[in-house]
């Protein structure tokens, strides 16, 4: 396994996201960190992200930003957890990013 | 009332934050409307509850410079403190005050500081949302919150007259954390400190006084007398050093995932860095 590639989004006027991946052998994104400067409430949502990023973020490719970020938001309000400072969208596009930069680094 | 504690371990900024968690969830008692904690740190690069620290912080230069890392139980971004840095700490009961969520608690805390920053002389202080203070459109205090069901927390770091230097020597800023600034002037003008601002020495104590006084005021409640820590903060506090501050585990929670990013004398130097094993023994013992 090769090492995280990172991506990062910045909502103007808004916080950061930085999103890190590796890819398994289908290029689909395995040991994803989530990280920023933004905020989560309730505080158990911190713990509780990856897991709750983890199915939209596979299925990014599938389904593309948009689709995937509905998804995201779905997930997140199912879970009662709400981010603040950036925008599900905003979470997609930083890993949307990482897997760009992750797929030129292998081509 | 509010109650006022000033408790600081400069040296021990992993106790400092583990005591500043003990202090949101022992909360006000006694009959006290909120808890406000003033405290300093010496040199340590404190980051947010989601932030990776190898991310964040140049590790040789942190550990060439003495200059701790700690993470935080609230979000946010990463701060500079050394002790020209001055901490505020408020935790208020939510239903008491009606603040709904941490957008109306920033800005509760933001202009009572701004404020506190106007009495002193400096001008074009303002809270500028989210989470910043400014003084003439420079950052000068940057402010975290946690809610709860019961309570809320804000809390802020003030560069009162902190090395701007080291700062920049030690925190990664990101070509993508300035993507939306329309002017980016050389960094170390970015922020500016109150002693900057007022073009004289200014003790952080004062400043504290101030931020102190217009909190309560905020609030309307009268300001107590400083105590220092009790039994139970304390008791709290150890508790969460053992648990989580004083454990690579904490700190460093995402070193595995960005391993490979880092050369083997960064994650040397991150270990170092970010656990407490050569904090000084005298301070400890004071606890």
């Amino acid at each position: 396994m090769g090492s995280a590639i990172c991506g990062e989004k910045k909502r103007p006027g808004g916080k950061l996201v930085k999103a890190c991946v590796e890819l398994d052998e289908r290029g689909e994104p395995t040991r994803l960190l989530i990280s920023g400067d933004f905020f989560v409430e309730p505080e158990e949502g911190y713990e509780l992200l990856e897991e709750i990023v983890a199915g939209p973020a596979k299925s990014l490719s599938a389904l593309g930003l948009e689709r995937a970020s509905e998804l995201l938001e779905r997930e997140l309000r199912s879970r009662g957890v709400a981010l603040i400072g950036v925008e599900p969208l905003d979470v997609l596009e930083a890993i949307a990013r990482a897997l760009e930069s992750s797929r030129g680094g292998r081509s | 009332m509010l109650d006022l504690i000033v408790a600081e371990w400069p040296r021990d900024p992993f106790f400092n934050l583990a005591f500043e968690e003990a202090v949101y969830r022992v909360g006000p008692r006694g009959g006290a409307s909120g808890v406000l904690r003033l405290w300093r740190n010496e040199r340590a690069v404190v980051v947010g509850r989601l932030q990776c620290a190898p991310l964040e912080v140049d590790a040789l230069q942190c550990a060439a410079l003495g200059v701790k890392v700690v993470r935080r139980f609230t979000g946010g971004g990463a701060v500079y403190h050394d002790l020209g840095n001055l901490n505020y700490a408020l935790t208020i009961d939510r239903r008491r005050h009606g603040v709904e969520d941490a957008r109306s608690a920033f800005e509760l805390v933001g202009r009572a500081v701004a404020e506190a920053l106007s009495g002193l002389g400096v001008e074009g202080a303002s809270y500028r949302p989210l989470n910043d203070v400014e003084a003439g459109g420079l950052k000068i205090s940057g402010m975290a919150a946690s809610i709860s069901a019961g309570r809320v927390f804000v809390h802020g770091a003030m560069l009162v007259s902190s090395d701007i230097e080291v700062l920049w020597r030690v925190l990664k800023i990101s070509p993508e954390k300035l993507s939306d600034k329309s002017f980016v002037p050389s960094r170390p003008r970015r922020v500016t400190t109150v002693e900057r601002e007022l073009g004289r020495r200014v003790n952080p104590l004062e400043v504290g006084r101030a931020v102190a006084e217009s909190l309560a005021e905020a609030l309307g409640a009268e300001l107590s007398e400083p105590r220092g820590p009790d039994e139970l903060e304390l008791g709290a506090a150890r508790e969460l050093y053992e648990r989580r501050y004083s454990r690579l585990e904490w700190n460093l929670w995402c070193l595995e995932k960005v391993r490979g990013l880092l050369s083997p004398e960064e994650v040397e130097a991150l270990r170092l860095v970010a656990s407490p094993e050569a904090v000084g023994r005298g301070e400890r013992d004071l606890r």
